[in-house]
């Protein structure tokens, strides 16, 4: 017997870890048949997915990573000379 | 391993949220892998073993410090207050917001003020990629306060985010950007 559909308020409960492939894999098929029917389901998981697309690229600037990589090089020389 | 470090930097930025602590964290990780070159394994991930060495002693130092507080059972509401922001993002015109080039500056200061035990975990989610059972073993937690601390810093950022495009009057370039003409 096939399962109900599942409807926009359980979608919207699992829409992080449908995103994140943290539901099993039939759970994530139900998710993705109602997001191929549901305009309204379908624009918010991808608000989020582009949410989530973003905030991975937090920037550091790159005169800061550039003392960084210089005092990390002077750190790792130390180490090697005490090491000899 | 250095051509690493910005990707190194930025995650332990998004751990600590503090410049000279974040730094600190660097030169702590790239000293670790150093000592430890002997156990990397020269076809695995450079990145990803820094990732976990910088988490690892991130959370070693944290819990040195301090005890951490766990609470869940919130991670659905959390999610429809989620829906709720998108919804207010829509109807102000910002549904696009996140496309927007000039959004970076925005994001690091909404990371930045994320409590901590929201910031570590989506740092460790978001950034180094770990799964919810990964950070749960990680900091020692159920799965179910991984989920509630997460998508609660996801909506407190989207919200800080959407509270930014709206006073930064960002909707005109953000609303119905028409597409561009092919050329001729």
């Amino acid at each position: 017997m096939t399962p109900p559909p599942i409807d926009c308020l359980h979608v919207v409960h699992q829409m992080w870890d449908y995103l994140d492939n943290e539901l099993p894999a039939e759970r994530w098929e139900e998710v993705r048949a109602h997001l191929a029917t549901c305009t309204g389901c379908r624009e918010h998981v991808e608000f989020c997915r582009s949410f989530l697309e973003r905030i991975r690229d937090v920037p550091v600037e790159e005169l800061e990573v550039a003392a960084l990589r210089e005092r990390v090089r002077g750190a790792l020389r130390a180490e090697q000379f005490e090491e000899r | 391993m250095l051509p690493h470090l910005p990707d190194v930097a930025r995650y332990a930025r998004s751990l600590t949220r503090d410049r000279e602590a974040a730094d600190d964290l660097v030169q702590e990780t790239y000293l670790r892998a150093f000592r430890g070159r002997a156990t990397y394994q020269v076809a695995s991930d450079a990145r990803r073993w820094l990732f976990a060495i910088c988490r690892h002693e991130f959370l070693r130092t944290r819990r040195r410090d301090q005890r951490m507080v766990g609470y869940g059972g919130e991670a659905e509401l959390e999610a429809l207050a989620s829906a709720g922001l998108h919804v207010a993002a829509k109807r102000g015109g910002y549904e696009r917001l996140f496309a927007e080039p000039d959004l970076a500056p925005a994001i690091a200061r909404a990371m930045e003020a994320l409590p901590d035990i929201h910031r570590t975990i989506v740092a460790m989610i978001d950034i180094e990629g770990l799964s919810y059972g990964e950070a749960a073993e990680a900091l020692d937690v159920p799965v179910g306060t991984v989920r509630s601390r997460l998508f609660r810093g996801r909506r407190v950022l989207q919200e800080a985010l959407v509270d930014h495009a709206r006073d930064a009057g960002l909707a005109p370039s953000v609303q119905h950007r028409p597409p561009e003409r092919p050329s001729a």
